[in-house]
């Protein structure tokens, strides 16, 4: 009888060390998936809705005469960069950062007027969300005149507001450039990689600085 | 008698050892890498002008552009970006720890063929008041284009321009305004060095839709670009 509880016992004490003992450990807990944490589970959720005015560079050349100037908009096509959607990316990445609220981007099947909601002419759209960034890219490009320093320029609007009423929280314009070194034609050859590398810097610094704003913002 | 004394003796020995085990929290199995102490690491940014490119990391590969790989040990990284249609692109990244390493890489694509030279479009050749009508001839060296009553004809060399755009043309005025509108609604513009052409391409006739003419108008202007920029890649070499 005794050698049956001994046995028994023995047993048990076997399963309680492979079975248990495992659990304990940090290993045992860790998710396989990498864990969120830009964003504490209580942060309220909120959408990034980007407007392009024009998918195209765009090039403001400014030319003075003597007795007047002239001035031209000259548009050149990007080949493959979606600047959309390279924007998008960079600034929800960016916005990691801002740990007051939990973002992502607009999804392929939420609809959102992002000019009328701007303007304050519509009422925001049903969204899993508790807030909506809202993006206006007036133009992206470069801007050469003859008396002044070329550069690649973006200009920008960001309106914070509430999902449920559309009330704006935070608000910001930006219009960052940086110093184009070289010329704009030579800028065009080997698949415009002089005009993509450019326009990605500028695009880099107004993501930071909009994350910088807005975290010396009371929101 | 003597057996089941050794049994009572394995199974405290064992019960004292699951204890112990489960008090020091199954370290022993949780791996000794807590024991040292965690390798230098900083993350890794990487992004393409076109999206979706395959991105391998020291032989691995770790993703599709855009991505942010995190933790990447710091040192030196060897990347591969592939894509289908594009030139393989290889560079080594240095990863510094607590810091974000970026790459914004833009790929090269296969050369795809241009279109059988010399190519002809019905254009509207834009003056300062006005326009005229005719046939504007893209070959490999120059731009030539006749008006269909012979009242312009001139030629341009490829060689020579100094841009190629898509421009409704300059606006004297204070501000560089100009006029704005859809890129698909404005001419093909290109600049000589003596002067400025702008050409509007159409199918048929010029009274047809817009969106038609539109089309012709980008398919000129995309022929004389890739050529144009073509000749920087030959001048620069």
């Amino acid at each position: 009888m005794k050698q049956m509880f001994a046995n028994l016992f023995l047993a048990l004490a076997f399963i309680v060390a492979h079975s248990v003992a495992p659990m304990t450990s940090d290993a045992f807990y860790r998710d396989p998936a990498p864990i969120n944490t830009a964003a504490r589970p209580s942060a309220p959720s909120a959408v990034v809705a980007v407007y392009l005015q024009s998918p195209d560079f765009t090039v403001r050349e400014m030319k003075y005469r003597v007795f007047y100037n002239k001035g031209e908009v000259k548009r050149v096509p990007l080949t493959g960069y979606d600047f959309k959607a390279s924007f998008t990316d960079e600034l929800v990445n960016a916005l990691a950062e801002e740990k007051r609220m939990a973002w992502r981007p607009q999804s392929a099947n939420e609809t959102i007027d992002v000019v009328g909601l701007l303007d304050g002419k519509v009422s925001p759209p049903k969204l899993e969300a508790d807030r909506l960034l809202l993006v206006n890219i007036a133009e992206y490009g470069a801007f050469l005149a003859d008396l002044a320093a070329d550069k690649f320029y973006i200009m920008a609007r960001f309106k914070l507001v509430e999902r449920a009423t559309g009330k704006k929280i935070w608000e910001k314009k930006l219009f960052e450039r940086i110093d184009l070194e070289g010329k704009i034609a030579d800028m065009q050859a080997d698949n415009q990689k002089g005009l993509k590398e450019g326009i990605n810097k500028v695009l880099e610094k107004v993501c930071v600085k909009l994350v910088a704003e807005m975290q010396k913002a009371k929101i | 008698m003597k057996n089941s004394i050794r049994h009572e003796v394995i199974a405290v020995v064992l019960s004292l050892s699951c204890l112990s085990s489960v008090w020091t929290g199954g370290q022993s199995q949780a791996g000794d890498k807590s024991q040292t102490p965690a390798e230098p690491a900083g993350s890794l940014r990487v992004k393409t002008d076109v999206p979706e490119v395959q991105v391998i990391m020291d032989d691995k590969e770790v993703g599709r552009t855009p991505l942010t790989l995190k933790p990447v040990p710091a040192g030196s990284r060897h990347l591969t970006l592939i894509k289908e249609g594009y030139e393989d692109h290889t560079q080594q990244v240095e990863i510094i720890a607590q810091k974000t390493a970026s790459v914004f890489v833009v790929m090269k694509p296969v050369t795809t063929p241009l279109p059988e030279l010399p190519v002809e479009f019905k254009v509207m050749h834009q003056h300062k008041f006005g326009y005229c009508v005719g046939i504007l001839t893209v070959s490999a060296k120059s731009l030539d284009y006749k008006s269909d009553r012979d009242e312009d004809k001139f030629q341009i060399p490829i060689q020579t321009l100094k841009s190629v755009s898509r421009s409704w043309g300059p606006v004297p005025g204070m501000a560089p305004g100009g006029i704005n509108a859809q890129t698909d609604m404005m001419a093909c513009r290109i600049e000589a060095p003596d002067r400025a052409y702008g050409f509007l391409a159409y199918k048929d006739q010029i009274g047809e839709e817009m969106k038609v003419a539109s089309q012709k108008t980008k398919e000129l202007f995309d022929v004389v670009y890739r050529l144009w920029t073509d000749t920087i890649k030959t001048e620069k070499r």
